[in-house]
């Protein structure tokens, strides 16, 4: 299954909002299997810090594994927050 | 935008940090988390207008971002006296600059809590840059000025003036403008909290 990331804004960059965003998604999250891939798709995304990431992807990552995928991006704050994050 | 200029504005929130209480003023200061998150969409918005770049743009509210955030993540309940954040930016011809100062605890004093070998503000600082090191232990955290270190030294054009206390350290170029007005290293003066200027294209 797939997240949109801009659904939780395009501007990402606090760990208030990442860790608030990662609740949520921890609560909605209903994968139909349970090998499943969760692919984050930061399409839309504007900008993106490590802090906002690091509370949202480690959330789920700790949660999902190696499940969890993040789709390439061309946008270059996604970029540089994936390589120190992701 | 700021109408005032890099130099006015340098002067103003260097004085602010450096002394024991001057006043603010409400332009510049985001008292809160919600009201700097306002500004920082602000801040896209206008380094994002054609004919500016748009990823240039995003990488400087990036930087800005983790920056500022760190001004509230790490001084909630520390303030000196005035809570928030100095946060005003412009642009000057190609040049867009972002300063950012608090008055809170400070770099030696967050860190110093959780790496007692770490005693001056240089090597505070010099820490932060580097390291992944948080005052916010047990948090992970420490990741964010890496990022910013990376970013800002990924291009010949960005720069950033960052002190803390009597630290201070220079990354990328700062151009002649912004060099001739930074706090010298000569000064004696500490800043009381944060102080720091960004510059990009």
């Amino acid at each position: 299954m797939k997240i949109e990331v801009r659904k939780f804004g395009e501007i990402l960059t606090s760990r208030t909002e990442g860790r608030e965003a990662y609740l949520v998604s921890r609560a909605y999250l209903k994968p139909a299997r349970d090998d499943e891939p969760i692919e984050l798709d930061f399409g839309g995304v504007k900008v993106l810090t490590p802090s906002w990431a690091d509370e949202f992807i480690s959330g789920l990552r700790a949660e999902y594994g190696k499940r969890l995928v993040c789709l390439p991006s061309s946008n270059p704050t996604v970029i540089a927050t994936l390589e120190i994050v992701g | 935008m700021n109408p005032n200029t890099m130099k006015e504005q340098i002067e103003a929130s260097y004085a602010w940090v450096t002394r024991h209480k001057t006043p603010s003023e409400d332009n510049v200061m985001a008292a809160t988390r919600d009201i700097f998150r306002a500004r920082l969409d602000r801040v896209y918005k206008e380094l994002t207008r054609p004919p500016r770049s748009e990823a240039e743009g995003a990488l400087l509210t990036a930087i800005a971002g983790e920056i500022g955030n760190n001004c509230f993540d790490h001084n909630l309940g520390q303030w000196r006296d005035e809570m928030g954040c100095w946060f005003i930016w412009g642009i000057d011809g190609a040049t867009a600059w972002i300063i950012l100062a608090d008055r809170g605890q400070g770099v030696l004093s967050s860190l110093g809590r959780v790496d007692p070998s770490i005693r001056t503000d240089q090597q505070a600082l010099d820490a932060a840059f580097s390291r992944i090191i948080s005052g916010r232990s047990p948090e992970k955290r420490g990741n964010g000025l890496k990022f910013v270190k990376r970013i800002v030294n990924g291009n010949s054009k960005r720069g950033l003036f960052f002190s803390s206390g009597k630290g201070r350290i220079v990354l990328g170029s700062l151009g002649p403008s912004a060099e001739a007005n930074v706090p010298q290293p000569s000064s004696a003066t500490a800043v009381f909290g944060t102080w720091a200027l960004l510059l990009g294209e």
